[in-house]
């Protein structure tokens, strides 16, 4: 028997409604985490009124905060183009937007990349400064960047293999639905 | 539209299309239980959708091609190529796909040796399988799919030919 028979279009219109306004719901409640991320951030590192706090842990706050609205947007962004995927497009378009979509390299990456690299100089800013003073600022700053650096290609690595594993063979197939 | 009309739209539309719709989930569910997801999933497209209508196909082509797409598992978050289960097929569509097996009995030998075949095709040509057992014209499949109409037709008839070849070959 078919049971999709017993599903009743009252029963579905209830269906879309809810997961429309979850998704609606879902989209705010990301936006605003990172709008609380970047006010606590900025009220600790940038507004603190306590003297004593140091100008360069001032600064690397405000790398962090910079770090944190790319990092929100970046991800308003790719929420809404996910709520906004059109599959009423003839199927060789949908294909050609979802093999951009799967590709690691893809366009997207170069903010991820930026708010890595603004974050990153913010934690040499703030960490090189709890170094043993018998470094000098070059070498403090220079462990901490290859630290960073070197923490930040692991999880590059650990990314790129888990594409890789799952998205690569999908990318694989969409690629070539489209050569073909 | 406002909401009401597009309701009234909606519930319309799948009434209409219902059949054509759960035929499509049949074929790419491996059961009911992930049929009903499935169609779930396609309604929840076309309700999504049907504001981008622009009127420059049918509403019957546009459901097949948001049920298509759909089944091919480009909705929601995560993408994965579908599998086609060809045993869900109707009979006659079945009968009606690899034109030399028209007079012969299927064994469940050629069966599990089709569904091999029809899950190594591309997703265009899985599509234009399942299409084409739903008996929609070349020119409505070359609309859903965004290929010329004499492509599908080309692109129809080796698919044929292949599944054809392979199963006198191999059964």
């Amino acid at each position: 028997m078919n049971t999709s028979n017993n599903i009743s279009i009252q029963e579905t219109l209830e269906k879309v409604k809810a997961r429309d306004s979850k998704l609606k719901k879902t989209s705010h409640n990301m936006m605003i985490v990172y709008l609380i991320g970047v006010i606590i951030y900025l009220g600790i590192f940038v507004i603190n009124p306590d003297p004593d706090f140091k100008f360069s842990e001032r600064i690397s706050g405000l790398f962090y905060i910079i770090g944190f609205i790319i990092l929100g947007l970046y991800f308003r962004y790719y929420k809404r183009m996910i709520s906004n995927l059109d599959y009423t497009l003839p199927l060789i378009s949908v294909i050609k937007q979802a093999e951009r979509r799967y590709y690691f390299y893809n366009k997207n990456l170069l903010w991820l990349l930026l708010a890595v690299l603004i974050i990153g100089i913010g934690v040499v800013i703030s960490v090189q400064k709890r170094l043993p003073d018998s470094l000098t600022t070059f070498e403090s700053s220079l462990i901490v960047s290859i630290s960073y650096l070197l923490i930040i290609t692991i999880s590059f690595i650990f990314g790129i293999i888990r594409w890789r594993k799952t998205e690569k063979p999908i990318w694989l197939k969409l690629r070539q639905a489209l050569k073909e | 539209m406002n909401k009401k009309e597009k309701e009234d739209l909606f519930k319309k539309l799948v009434t209409e299309n219902a059949d054509k719709i759960k035929n499509i989930c049949k074929y790419y569910s491996p059961d009911s239980a992930s049929e009903d997801d499935l169609y779930q999933e396609i309604l929840i497209n076309i309700w999504n959708g049907m504001d981008r209508f622009r009127g420059d196909a049918q509403w019957s082509t546009w459901i097949y091609r948001v049920a298509v797409n759909t089944s091919l598992g480009f909705a929601g978050k995560s993408l994965k190529v579908q599998k086609l289960y060809a045993k869900r097929f109707p009979e006659e569509a079945y009968q009606n796909l690899p034109e030399e097996k028209e007079d012969k009995q299927w064994s469940e030998n050629d069966f599990e040796l089709l569904e091999t075949e029809l899950n190594q095709l591309s997703i265009i040509d899985k599509a234009i399988v399942t299409l084409s057992m739903e008996n929609v014209k070349s020119k409505d499949i070359a609309d859903i799919i965004g290929l010329t109409e004499s492509n599908v037709r080309v692109k129809l008839h080796r698919i044929k030919q292949h599944l054809a070849h392979v199963l006198t070959s191999k059964s």
